[in-house]
């Protein structure tokens, strides 16, 4: 029977870099699954390959310099990445290896894989903290719409408090302008907007138009724009043309 | 094809506002009828709240050249 111990091992050493990188991307940064030229390497797997034996050294270093933990056997991690079993004498050192510290083995590994994760969530919430995703390009989440659709866009502006959105939406032969507070909105895997979810919305005929001259009444009296009746109005993007998005900063008086 | 969803920055003064439908409206239509992206002031409830638009927040920020 054949175990496929190289890619078994392989997968191990570098789960705790794969955690830490999704764990760094989360919801934000998914889309980041670009190739490395023509190699079929994605960034985000040769961020975790470079990460993982950082991890791996420093979380050991720490176990034996707190005697819990024993030093790496670097020699039976070889013989397994290898698959090279043909040396009996060999392949059984390594295997008592293995034998004689199940525990051993059998915590570090999850252990180093919720390491990756923390340090994946910590270096996040780091950069998010202090914008560096905003100034300095290469840290930029793949989620162009998160960006947008939560106030980030420019460095100068605080937060907002609301956002408004007006979005223009084909149906029945006909352009729509919604205008509405938004709520939520869903990206894709792909990183493509799905649906916008707004409340207190109005909305017009894009033929409805207002003529040159004249100014929007309040409340809309025109009859241009009406009230749609509802908790919550779910767009679908597909049929979306345009969006305008403006940010409300709302202070009590 | 599974999706992310992601909540829109909502404050608690914006959720007072928009808590009240008619306030809410009516910021809205202000919204509309306004060219110069400016300053409003809108009554929900007993409270009153001064709303700023982005675009004149923008320009009354500093701006680096």
């Amino acid at each position: 029977m054949n175990f496929a111990l190289p890619a078994i091992t392989l997968l191990l050493l570098l789960l705790p870099g794969i955690l830490a990188v999704q764990g760094f991307l989360g919801k934000i940064g998914r889309k980041t699954s670009d190739p490395v030229g023509q190699t079929g390497v994605t960034w985000a797997l040769l961020a975790a390959i470079l990460v993982a034996p950082i991890i791996h050294l420093a979380l050991s270093g720490v176990l034996v310099a707190l005697r819990i933990g024993l030093p790496p056997d670097l020699h039976a991690i070889f013989v397994f990445l290898s698959g090279e079993f043909a040396d009996k004498a060999d392949f059984s050192r390594t295997i008592d290896s293995v034998i004689a510290n199940p525990w051993h083995i059998a915590l570090y590994f999850p252990l180093a894989a919720i390491l990756g994760l923390l340090i994946g969530r910590l270096a996040q919430y780091l950069v998010r903290s202090a914008q560096l995703d905003r100034r300095i390009g290469p840290l930029h989440f793949a989620s162009d719409w998160h960006y947008l659709l939560s106030g980030e866009i420019r460095t100068d502006v605080p937060a907002p408090d609301a956002v408004v959105v007006a979005a223009t939406v084909e149906h029945g032969g006909e352009a729509y302008l919604y205008v509405g507070y938004l709520r939520d909105y869903a990206v894709d895997r792909d990183g493509e907007l799905k649906r916008l979810h707004l409340n207190s919305v109005v909305r017009r005929p894009m033929a409805a138009d207002r003529p040159p001259g004249q100014k929007q009444q309040i409340p809309d009296q025109t009859g241009r724009f009406y009230p749609i009746t509802g908790d919550e109005l779910v767009i679908i993007c597909k049929d979306v043309r345009t969006l305008n998005v403006r940010y409300l900063y709302i202070k009590p008086k | 094809m599974k999706v992310d969803v992601f909540t829109a920055p909502l404050s608690e003064e914006g959720k007072a506002l928009l808590r009240d439908e008619s306030a809410a409206r009516e910021l809205l239509y202000k919204l509309l009828a306004d060219g110069s992206h400016g300053r409003f002031e809108v009554k929900a409830g007993e409270r009153t709240f001064d709303v700023t638009s982005s675009a004149a927040l923008a320009a009354a920020a500093p701006r680096s050249r």
